[in-house]
């Protein structure tokens, strides 16, 4: 079994800036408070989907979960910082609503997520059939923004459900946290996984290389799990990850096998087919069935956050796949070699 | 069903599930016996692209729609 530094927990460091918006929340972080915010305005011209405004909500969003060296703790709720992030938020939410405004009903578009297209095109096929191992290595950089901290957003959203809802969505995030073993948590794995395949394991060690597309993906979790609002938001967002992931889990790790990667990097995804399995059952049936029998209003809401899920992660897709297709690089600077696991 | 169980496969060798919950297979299709592995899924050529489309609710769909998302 490969074993982890104690980096792996420590505090990330800061990514870098990408533009006027991302660059002020930073100055104001590294400033310990005393920067000046961005305005409205600088916000207003950002792109919703673009690379300034995401990292900033990044940055923002991080001092919710894991913070960042050098920064003092307390920044989590700086109320210059909640209003630029609330600023921020409007703008990423209003994009998604526009764009998925023509969504179909929960039943309907969760039926459509079972059925499994035998000429399907993702990053999953291109990996299956033709992913090398800077492929895989690539992939999982990208991903360990979220999958590093797997499960974690989510979690925000128990104490706003009740009932079958409630019940279902701790057995699932159980299971994510390990069953009660910490050496079996999904995120540990893949910081295991990481390792394999010589890629630095360290919380947040992988943002400055994940464009937006990655961190708009991540940041949706975040925004669905922090507002009791988009409780029913983040219930549909979650089924639409529990749902996918078997089958883009099992052609994965026969790349894997293929690419020769080791035995933790096979792992995580072989557990992700049949934990994701029942997952998806538990989720489908109990919590999102749970809640729409408990707060019928909120079907709108879960019908909304499985096709904010689809939005966002097809962009990721294009965003890989157009880049691979070129023969080119889908990180936003390249990674290191491959470092071995033994420390 | 709920487990942990010991689950006894058909050549009598005994499998144990740690899991809180698990799936048994019941469509006989699972690669990964005895735990369904979602192969049980209707796959559809082609024509799934309209309900698939549809269900991501947006006019921007990439190359076709990608199948997945992070794992969870
Ligand atoms: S029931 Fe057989 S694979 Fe799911
Ligand atoms: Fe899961
Ligand atoms: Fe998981």
């Amino acid at each position: 079994m490969t074993l982890l530094s104690p980096a792996v927990d420590a505090r990330p460091e800061a990514p870098e800036a990408r533009g006027e918006v991302s660059r002020k929340v930073l100055n104001r972080l590294r400033g310990g408070g005393s920067g000046r915010l961005p305005l409205a305005a600088d916000i207003a011209r950002c792109a919703p989907y673009g690379e300034d405004l995401q990292l900033a909500l990044h940055l923002c969003y991080e001092l919710h979960h894991r913070g960042f060296a050098g920064v003092p703790d307390n920044l989590e709720w700086d109320p210059g910082l909640l209003g630029v992030r609330a600023l921020m938020e409007h703008r990423f939410e209003s994009a998604l609503r526009h764009d998925c405004r023509h969504c179909p009903e929960v039943e309907e578009a969760l039926a459509a997520l079972l059925v499994e297209p035998v000429d399907g095109t993702g990053v999953s096929r291109f990996l299956m059939s033709s992913g090398e191992l800077w492929h895989l290595r690539e992939y999982v950089a990208l991903r360990s923004v979220h999958q590093l901290r797997e499960a974690d957003p989510q979690l925000w959203v128990i104490p706003r459900l009740r009932g079958r809802a409630k019940a279902a969505m701790v057995a699932v995030e159980y299971d994510e946290y390990g069953s009660g073993r910490a050496e079996r948590m999904h995120s540990r794995l893949y910081a295991e996984l990481m390792a394999d395949l010589g890629l630095d394991p360290s919380y947040g060690r992988h943002v400055d290389m994940a464009g937006a597309e990655v961190l708009a993906a991540s940041n949706v979790m975040s925004l669905f799990g922090m507002h009791r609002r988009l409780r029913g938001a983040l219930v549909g967002h979650f089924a639409v990850l529990e749902t996918t992931s078997p089958p883009a889990a099992s052609r994965i790790a026969t790349a894997m096998r293929r690419a020769g990667a080791g035995p933790a990097a096979q792992r995580y995804f072989e557990e992700h087919v049949e934990a994701d399995a029942v997952h998806e059952q538990l989720v489908r049936r109990e919590v999102v069935g749970g809640l729409l029998e408990d707060e019928p209003d909120l079907a709108p809401d879960v019908a909304f956050g499985i096709a904010a899920a689809c939005f966002l992660e097809d962009r990721i897709g294009g965003r890989v796949l157009d880049a691979w297709s070129r023969g080119e690089s889908a990180l936003r600077s390249p990674l290191p070699p491959p470092s071995g696991n033994e420390p | 069903m709920e487990g942990p169980a010991e689950i006894v496969m058909p050549d009598g060798s005994v499998i144990l599930c740690e899991r809180p919950v698990m799936a048994l297979c019941t469509c006989r299709r699972t690669l990964r016996a005895p735990f369904c592995d979602t192969s049980h899924r209707r796959r559809l050529r082609g024509g799934d692209k309209q309900a698939k489309t549809a269900s991501r609710g947006a006019s921007r769909v990439p190359r076709g729609p990608a199948e997945e998302a992070e794992t969870s």
